[in-house]
This record gives C-alpha cells, sequence and structure tokens, in this order.
C-alpha cells in the first residue's frame, strides 16, 4: 500500500516527512545539546513531584545495581 | 551483603525541619527542587553554625541516626558541627552531607539572601538555594563534576525565565 493510500485511511492525521521530524527533534535539544523537552516536563512539576522523580530515579538504578552486583 | 535502606530524601528534610533546624538545602536536592533534571545520591545540606542552631541539629541527626559514612562507628558531635567542613554521614534514610561552607567560603549567613523558600507535600516548608546560585557556586569549585552539570542548569534558568517561573 502506498503511503498516498495510506494516507486517504486516516485523513485526520497529517503524515510528516522525515525532514520535519528531524527540524522537530533539533527544536527539542539547546545548542549544547540539551534535551528540553525533559527540562520543561521537570518544570511542569511541583517541587515535591520533582523530588520523587529523582528519588524514583535513584532507588531504581540501587536497585538494579543491587541485582548486578558485578556490573 | 546489608540490607541498604530505600533512599528518602523528603524524610531526611522533613526531620530537620521538624526538629526547627535552620538550613539551607544545596547541591543535587535543590538542584532538582528547582527544576533541574539530574542525579544525585544525597542530601547536602549548609545549617547555621549558631550554638542553639547546632544542638537543634544535633538532635536531628540523632533521631535520623546520623553516622559518618567512612567511620560508622562515629557519630557527629557538636563541635563537628560548628565547624565549616564537610560531614559526609549516612542516615536510615540515606546519606546526608552536612556543609559547613560551600563554593568559595559561603557559609549559611552568605547563602541565605539566594535562598527561596519552598513549601513540600504536608505543609512543610525548605529553604532551598535559588538556581542562579546554584550556578554560580558550580562555576567557582568549576571541578569536572560540576562542569559537567552546568549546559543543564544553564539552560532550565533560561527556559524558567522564558516560562515566566520564580
Amino acid at each position: 500500500m502506498t503511503r498516498e493510500k495510506d494516507a486517504k485511511l486516516v485523513p485526520m492525521e497529517r503524515m510528516l516527512e522525515p525532514a520535519e521530524l528531524c527540524a522537530q527533534d533539533e527544536q527539542a535539544y539547546s545548542p549544547d545539546g540539551v534535551d528540553l523537552t525533559m527540562i520543561r516536563w521537570m518544570l511542569s512539576l511541583t517541587p515535591t513531584e520533582r523530588l520523587r522523580v529523582l528519588q524514583r530515579f535513584v532507588n531504581s538504578v540501587r536497585k538494579i545495581r543491587a541485582r548486578n552486583t558485578r556490573v | 551483603m546489608p540490607e541498604i535502606p530505600e533512599f528518602d530524601f523528603e524524610s531526611i528534610l522533613r526531620e530537620l525541619a521538624d526538629h526547627e533546624v535552620d538550613f539551607i538545602v544545596v547541591g543535587g536536592i535543590a538542584a532538582a527542587l528547582e527544576g533541574v533534571l539530574g542525579n544525585t545520591l544525597d542530601v547536602d545540606v549548609v545549617p547555621s553554625r549558631e550554638p542553639a542552631n547546632v544542638g537543634r541539629l544535633m538532635a536531628a541527626l540523632d533521631s535520623l541516626g546520623a553516622v559518618y559514612r567512612l567511620r560508622p562507628e562515629l557519630k557527629p558531635n557538636e563541635s563537628h558541627l560548628a565547624s565549616a567542613g564537610h560531614k559526609l554521614l549516612t542516615t536510615r534514610f540515606g546519606p546526608l552531607d552536612v556543609l559547613g561552607m560551600i563554593g568559595r567560603g559561603r557559609g549559611y549567613d552568605d547563602l541565605l539572601p539566594h535562598a527561596v523558600e519552598v513549601e513540600l507535600d504536608d505543609g512543610f516548608r525548605v529553604q532551598v538555594l535559588n538556581l542562579e546560585t546554584l550556578i554560580a557556586v558550580k562555576e567557582e569549585v568549576a571541578r569536572e563534576k560540576d562542569l559537567a552539570v552546568l549546559p543543564t542548569m544553564r539552560r532550565t534558568l533560561e527556559e524558567k525565565r522564558r516560562l515566566g517561573i520564580s
């Protein structure tokens, strides 16, 4: 099935060309390579939620390391 | 291998707040509270080294079961806590660094004007070093590990300003 036919099957969705997707990805990063989408997500949280994100991350890493003592 | 307790940063801060300790959260936890997505393994605080506060800090640390990380048979005492040095402790809720000074000799009184009050769940409040000053301290210290996180901290500050988040 061609892309044109696919597009007809899902008329509500505009299909992004690879070049457009790349452009979107570029906007997601600062010139020095920082992921701005993650920054914006973190800033959307309350301080308590931010603290819990960090806490869960740390505890998850520690659990994985405890299961894989040689890693 | 001994059972290592789950890290619970909130409980460490709550214990200090419950004992009415005057302190400022700095380091990675402060950065996280200010919106920086990073990672850290310990709670860093700069307490007031006024004698009455040292007493309250001692009580809080006792309640947390704090001992030196490298010498677990040793508990911090008042003279340790009144010093400008770094006390690297472990508690029943995870590691806690009690720092007399950070950066180029910045103590509690120097940092307090640059702290913001943050309310956590259940209404307890902590003073947190603001992102501008966290960046300034990292720039002062300028160790490799500090320089590595600066791009993320600077971009977060830019985003906060752009979005009008104080």
